[in-house]
């Protein structure tokens, strides 16, 4: 009879180097599915990969407070069961599982950092203290900046909110007065002209912008 | 020349006295030295009794640098052994822990010597007491690179340690040198087949006694340079006083070319028999090594000596089924040159030990799968590779316990093969049902093999119920099963396929023809299950199903065979019915030249399993 050494588990036939190849084009699928989630919310231009942890600051940029790594984790469990039996549906719950807890967490770290970001300098606007919800829409949009790329294409802000917040708000904006439209109108084409405006004073800060022989 | 150092180290001058170590010292010098069981050279052997360190180098410079060198040299220590900065020491009298590389022996330092010396063949014996885990710690330290080069000596070396000196000796003495002594002496039998014994194979016997009382020997080494000269072979038949050195004179140096050209793939091999194991690239090797343009003696002598160095590397596996594997390995690797006597011979040997290797395996599985029904998931961190894995590994089981009750010589292990395998069967059919599925074409040499066994043994609803999963999951599948040799990194996306049913972007992740159906159509003759298969055959039209019959059964231990024929069917095209294909079916142009051969072919139908033993169905 063939004893194993005190505390070690047989392990027939286990195939070390096919479950390792497994488990990492398992982790390959997961990667892609992240990154197809994070560009939905972020450009993929406007993320950076860091190379080591702890936080990071702009020591040329004073005026942005320094922030952390924040760890995103997930837990998931397959029942013996499920395996032995071969139940393939294991392998969509466990990636569905995975990705959407992922998601989810990626999503709560962005809104409250935007969130504190605002509240931090007063950008906020309470909805229940405005007339209306299209004025608050209207408060809303004075206190954004909007950004201009380098070629001066202005790029307008976008709203993120539940369907049915979206919904009161498509409604409120339908039913509001021309003089509404009118005022949003003005403040895009104000914000916009700013927009631009700071773009060129940015430009302004390099020594011959643009210039080439 | 041989020489022979033997140290015992009772007293210290800076640790705890021992009483049992010259004693053995003394003991294991007196038997070796006598012709008739070493036949050490007396002038230059030595027997040294709690020496210091600067008696010991001393002695090993006389015993390695006088001229004449030795051919063989052996080392005999007992005393106290410890672990520091990842070096082994041995401890001399006037050794201290404070400077342990100045006053003690390190293994390190007599590797390098010996390697400098270059004796044919050197035998390290190490019975050290200490505390903790020393053994374990040294079975880590032990590394290839130690050996140096290609045209480094051959170097085995057996460690024994118990945790607790008391309880490691008996009124006769230490535990691992009484187990050694026995098997020298000839009281312990280790094997009667060769005049002389190795310390490998003396190594093994003494580890089996060792573990009974928690002991955890280490034999390392992979001498296939030389002799296996350790000394003579009480067990073995002839002339008891023919001098060893007439039998070491008749080791045959043709093997060292092929040896040295395959030198880093075989410490390869003999690391992954203990570890990570890749039976494709430990075949690859063991076919390179035992090349069948090698001289039939050379051959049998150098598989001989392959398995008994891999054999005891086998038991240090996770897998119960490792060692088996080894030497069937081995065994087959011998098919093409197995008309020679002494190749068949040794063929023999090692299929009897592949045969009392799945004994012992499957024995072990049954009573880890009556503790644990989940014995036969795997403990690594991919679970859901167990979903392309188990499938595989439960076939390779199955395959592997009924190849045992085909491959035996011996009545008592046939019964003892065919229990187990009932059992065994029940037990998967019962706990594992739901991955008895068809996913993979490598599943047809074990399923070849498992049905066989099953129609052999009347075991007949075990059988039906087999063949109908596996039937039934190949219909579901519309006979899309992975290729056999489907790479690791895609097996996910296999499976996602089939469980999507859309395999238009992985096409070529489909085996085709398959060997599976084929399998399973030979298996619904022998259960007459052909008219309930006929009935769903419209399921899978289209679907190509092959058998490769070979010209002879002794190719199929080649890589590639050739010369024989592809036989291919496709249902809706020429087949219907059950019955079309079996009426199609034509007769061998070959059959296994006698149960030896039959025996390898369906070994190397479990090892590579894109062919299959046909001749069982018949």
């Amino acid at each position: 009879m063939i004893k194993l050494l005190k505390g070690k588990r047989a392990n027939y036939f286990s195939d070390e180097t096919g479950e390792k190849e497994f488990h990492q084009s398992f982790v390959k699928l997961l990667a892609q599915m992240q990154k197809e989630n994070v560009s939905k919310y972020l450009n993929p231009e406007n993320t950076h990969r860091f190379k080591h942890g702890g936080h990071w600051v702009h020591p040329a940029a004073p005026d942005l407070s320094p922030s952390d790594m924040k760890l995103h984790s997930t837990e998931t469990a397959v029942s013996f069961d499920k395996l032995v039996n071969h139940d393939l549906t294991i392998i969509d719950q466990v990636l569905r599982q995975i990705s959407e807890n992922m998601e989810r967490q990626l999503m709560q770290m962005m809104y409250s950092t935007v969130s504190a970001a605002a509240e931090s300098v007063g950008n906020t606007v309470d909805a229940k203290l405005a007339e209306s919800t299209h004025e608050a829409i209207a408060q809303m949009l004075e206190k954004v900046d909007f950004s201009s790329d380098r070629f001066g294409n202005v790029t307008l802000p976008t709203i993120h909110a539940g369907r049915e917040t979206v919904q009161a708000m498509l409604k409120s904006v339908a039913d509001a007065p021309p003089e509404f439209h009118q005022r949003i109108e003005a403040i895009k084409a104000r914000k916009t002209a700013e927009a631009v405006e700071r773009e060129i004073q940015r430009k302004a800060r390099f020594i011959r912008y643009g210039f080439t022989e | 020349m041989r020489v022979l150092l033997a140290i015992g180290c009772d007293s210290y001058d800076h640790a705890d006295l021992l009483h049992g170590a010259e004693r053995d010292a003394q003991r294991m010098y007196d038997l070796l030295i006598r012709p008739e069981v070493g036949e050490y050279d007396t002038n230059r052997s030595r027997l040294l009794l709690s020496p210091t360190c600067g008696d010991v180098r001393e002695a090993l410079r006389e015993a390695l640098f006088t001229e004449p060198q030795p051919d063989t040299f052996t080392f005999f220590f007992a005393g106290h052994g410890s672990v520091s900065a990842g070096a082994f020491y041995m401890w001399l009298r006037d050794s201290n822990q404070k400077g342990l590389s100045m006053s003690a022996l390190s293994l390190a330092d007599m590797f390098r010597s010996i390697n400098e010396a270059t004796p044919l063949q050197s035998n390290i014996v190490i019975d050290a007491c200490e505390s903790g885990g020393l053994i374990q710690d040294l079975g880590a330290l032990l590394k290839p690179g130690l050996l140096g080069n290609v045209g480094s000596p051959g170097l085995t070396l057996l460690a024994t340690a118990a945790q607790d000196q008391v309880a490691s000796e008996s009124p006769d003495g230490g535990f691992g040198t009484v187990a050694l002594l026995e098997c020298i002496e000839g009281h312990d039998f280790v094997q009667d087949h060769k005049g002389m014994l190795d310390l490998v194979e003396i190594g093994m016997r003494v580890s089996q006694r060792l573990r009974a009382s928690g002991q955890n020997p280490v034999v390392w080494g992979l001498n296939l340079f030389s002799p296996s000269g350790f000394c003579k072979n009480p067990r073995y038949g002839t002339d008891p006083a023919a001098p060893l050195r007439q039998a070491l004179q008749a080791w045959p140096t043709g093997s060292n070319d092929v040896i040295r050209q395959n030198y880093d793939a075989l410490w390869a091999a003999y690391s992954a028999t203990g570890g990570v194991w890749n039976p494709k690239k430990f075949s690859a090797v063991v076919r390179e090594v035992l090349s069948p343009t090698m001289a039939p003696e050379v051959l049998a002598i150098l598989a001989d000596r392959l398995a008994v160095t891999l054999a005891q590397r086998g038991l240090q596996a996770r897998d119960p089924f490792r060692r088996a594997e080894v030497s069937a390995t081995l065994a087959v690797s011998l098919l093409s040159s197995i008309e020679h006597l002494s190749v068949a011979d040794t063929a023999q040997r090692l299929i009897d030990h592949t045969c009392m290797s799945l004994i012992d395996a499957t024995s072990a599985l049954i009573e880890d799968l009556k503790a644990d029904r989940y014995a036969l998931l795997s403990d690594r961190k991919g679970v859901l590779s167990e979903l392309h894995e188990l499938p595989l590994r439960l076939t390779r089981v199955l395959g592997w316990a009924a190849a045992a009750t085909f491959i035996c010589s011996d009545e008592n292990q046939y019964t003892q093969a065919a229990a187990q395998f009932a059992t065994l069967v029940s037990l998967v059919l019962e706990h594992y049902g739901g991955s008895l599925t068809a996913l993979n074409d490598a599943q047809a040499a074990g399923f070849c093999i498992t049905l066989s066994a099953c129609a052999r043994l009347g075991l007949r609803n075990e059988g039906e119920l087999l063949v109908g999963l596996l039937f039934n999951s190949l219909i579901q599948c519309e006979g899309r099963i992975a290729r056999d040799d489907i790479p690791g990194d895609r097996a996910l996306e296999y499976l996602l396929a089939r469980h999507k049913s859309d395999y238009s972007k992985s096409m070529d992740l489909v085996a085709r023809p398959i060997e599976l159906l084929t399998v399973i159509f030979k298996a619904a003759t022998l259960f007459e299950l052909e008219e309930i298969f006929d009935e769903s055959l419209w399921k899978i039209d289209g679907v190509a199903f092959s058998a490769y019959l070979p010209n002879s059964y002794t190719s199929y231990g080649a890589s590639l065979m050739e010369g024989g024929e592809n036989l291919v069917w496709q249902i809706g095209f020429d087949v219907f019915r059950t019955a079309e294909f079996s009426a199609s079916w034509p007769v061998a142009k070959a059959v296994p030249e006698s149960s030896l051969v039959a025996s390898l072919a369906l070994a190397a139908s479990l090892l590579y399993p894109d062919r299959q033993a046909w001749f069982l169905f018949d």
